[in-house]
């Protein structure tokens, strides 16, 4: 077995992987955190920073194991990501999508965050942020500290001096 | 939608930090007394920076972006204390013509030297100084000696600050400004003023924030006269502050000045744009995204006020200018900009500001007169308008 296996890996003519490798649309494996497998085109794959880079390094000949991404985000990732390819698609469109696409509630939200964070998808990550930060504008420092269970490390005087300084942003 | 507790409390501090850069400078501000780190993180320039990357693009991208702004200033009053104070007012105009979210501002007096670019404003203004004599003297220094500094500020964050003073200050009057902002390099903010020494020749000095100092940079050979201002900024060539100047030989030019590369160089104005015209007043603009020039006066053979537009369809080659418009518009005391889509926002008589559609030769006032300042100071006078502005955090960190 050992043998047939070094076979395969040294006998394989180095020009037909080349020739794979550049073929416009290569399929990739991507496995979730729950074992589902998903095969997608690589440029749908590459948006992924971090998938681009495995790629690169020649890592994608198997299944990728992508062990911080459940299969239910996943999917919506991909989604995105296919959406994402051409470029050129109309920018109204797009926006539509986009907008759509984030309208999900707080638990998938935060699982956007984190596979758009880990797999590295600037634009993905970019309209999730600011789908959160939407929803921060309007509040109150101390609404801010009790979502984000921070305990205040300001003395009162301290705080009421930053207060003090910029009355204006506290105004409604 | 609310947001349930502890959601945010597991994210990662990059991912925060992320979230962070994409709201607006008053809930920043405000978010400065959550907790110290994060007063210490929106005011570190590295996220300044990003927050301004992102606002630019968020102001560029028409999407986003269908306001416009509006620079207001109330001209310098007969001093009671010194310094004077005078009021900067920002009025966000809708796109249904309503307005409103008026930013104020209060600031030491300043006079005609008012510039506004990209959201940051400079001007010259009352230099808070002689605490000696006023120590000693309970009513106020009159008349105090001139005394003057150059002031920046951002009204997104309402706050302004005092430059140093140029190099060799007192000798050198200032003339004329131009606001950049932005160096396409580095996102740095620049300031470039020209000067005299007892009235010889005209020298100009870079003023750069993120040094928080001045240099000199060469003027080209001619000795300049006079200077209109103001600037604009022409994408996509390189970015450049633009100014008509007029040599000792009244030949009339653009001076331009490279701001990335601190170099001058010169565009031709179009030839004989006066003629047949007695001149009001001049201005370069940028219209429908090209450099423009649009002057002001009285056709002298069908003796109506008149506005003429010569648009430069090439950027830099001066056998491009075309002259695009002439149509009559009467009663204007001052040009403010131009809104993207090319009309003129102009002002008359009682501070009443239009906008005007060279097209089709609408005016459409935009009810912006009754702007009354916060203590007992002269009216409000509109100054600048601007399509986009870029609300960012800079000069947070000073």
């Amino acid at each position: 077995a050992i043998q047939s296996s070094r076979f395969s890996c040294v006998g394989f003519p180095l020009a037909y992987i080349f020739l794979a490798c550049k073929k416009k649309s290569m399929a990739l494996k991507l496995k979730s955190s729950d074992n589902k497998i998903f095969e997608v085109e690589e440029l749908v794959a590459v948006q992924s920073e971090t998938i681009k880079s495995l790629v690169e390094d020649g890592c994608a000949n198997n299944v990728i194991p992508l062990p911080n991404v459940d299969s239910k985000t996943l999917e919506l990732v991909l989604d995105w990501c296919k959406n994402h390819v051409d470029v050129k698609l109309d920018e109204e469109k797009l926006k539509e999508y986009e907008d759509k696409f984030i309208e999900v509630d707080l638990a998938v939200l935060y699982d956007l965050l984190m596979a758009a964070n880990y797999l590295n998808i600037k634009d993905l990550l970019n309209r999730a942020s600011q789908k959160v930060a939407d929803m921060l504008k309007g509040k109150k420092p101390e609404q801010i500290r009790e979502t984000f269970n921070i305990v205040n490390d300001f003395s009162p005087e301290e705080e009421e001096e930053i207060r003090k300084e910029n009355l204006w942003a506290f105004e409604e | 939608m609310a947001l349930p507790r502890l959601w945010l409390a597991s994210l990662p501090d990059d991912i925060v930090k992320d979230i962070l850069t994409w709201l607006p400078p008053k809930p920043l501000v405000r978010f400065r007394c959550v907790l110290r780190c994060w007063k210490s993180n929106i005011a570190d320039p590295e996220f300044i920076e990003r927050h301004l990357i992102i606002n630019k693009a968020k102001s560029l991208s028409l999407s986003e972006n269908n306001n416009a702004y509006l620079l207001c200033n109330t001209p310098p009053v007969p001093f009671l204390h010194w310094p004077r104070v005078g009021e900067l007012c920002t009025v966000i105009c809708n796109s249904d013509s309503s307005f409103t979210k008026i930013i104020r501002l209060k600031v030491p007096s300043h006079e005609s030297t008012l510039r506004f670019y990209n959201g940051i404003f400079c001007f010259v203004g009352d230099m808070p100084a002689f605490s000696l004599r006023r120590k000693r003297q309970a009513i106020p220094v009159t008349p105090p000696v001139r005394n003057s500094a150059i002031y920046l500020g951002n009204p997104s964050i309402r706050k302004h600050k005092r430059l140093p003073t140029v190099l060799v200050n007192d000798r050198f009057e200032n003339s004329s400004y131009g606001l950049a902002f932005l160096t396409s390099q580095n996102n740095d903010l620049k300031l470039l003023v020209f000067g005299r020494f007892n009235r010889e020749q005209l020298r100009a000095q870079v003023y750069t924030l993120r040094t928080n100092s001045w240099s000199w940079v060469e003027l080209p050979v001619e000795p300049l006269d006079e200077f209109v201002g103001p600037i604009s900024r022409i994408s996509p060539s390189p970015l450049a502050l633009h100014f008509i100047a007029t040599t000792s030989q009244v030949y009339e030019f653009i001076l331009c000045f490279d701001v990335d590369n601190e170099q001058f160089w010169e565009i031709k104005l179009p030839h004989n744009y006066s003629n047949g015209l007695s001149l009001k007043f001049k201005q370069l603009v940028v219209f429908k995204g090209s450099l423009a020039l649009i002057a002001f006066g009285q056709d002298e053979a069908e003796l109506v006020e008149v506005c003429r537009i010569w648009v430069m369809s090439e950027y830099g080659l001066a056998d491009s200018w075309t002259p695009t418009l002439s149509v009559p518009l009467s009663g204007v005391a001052d040009f403010l900009g131009c809104t993207g889509s090319g009309e003129l926002v102009i002002m008359k008589s009682g501070n009443q500001v239009f906008s005007f559609d060279p097209e089709n030769q609408n005016e459409n006032d935009l009810g912006i007169q009754n702007l009354t300042p916060l203590e007992i100071l002269p009216p409000l006078k509109p100054r600048f308008y601007t399509a986009n502005l870029i609300e960012s955090l800079v000069l947070l960190d000073e």
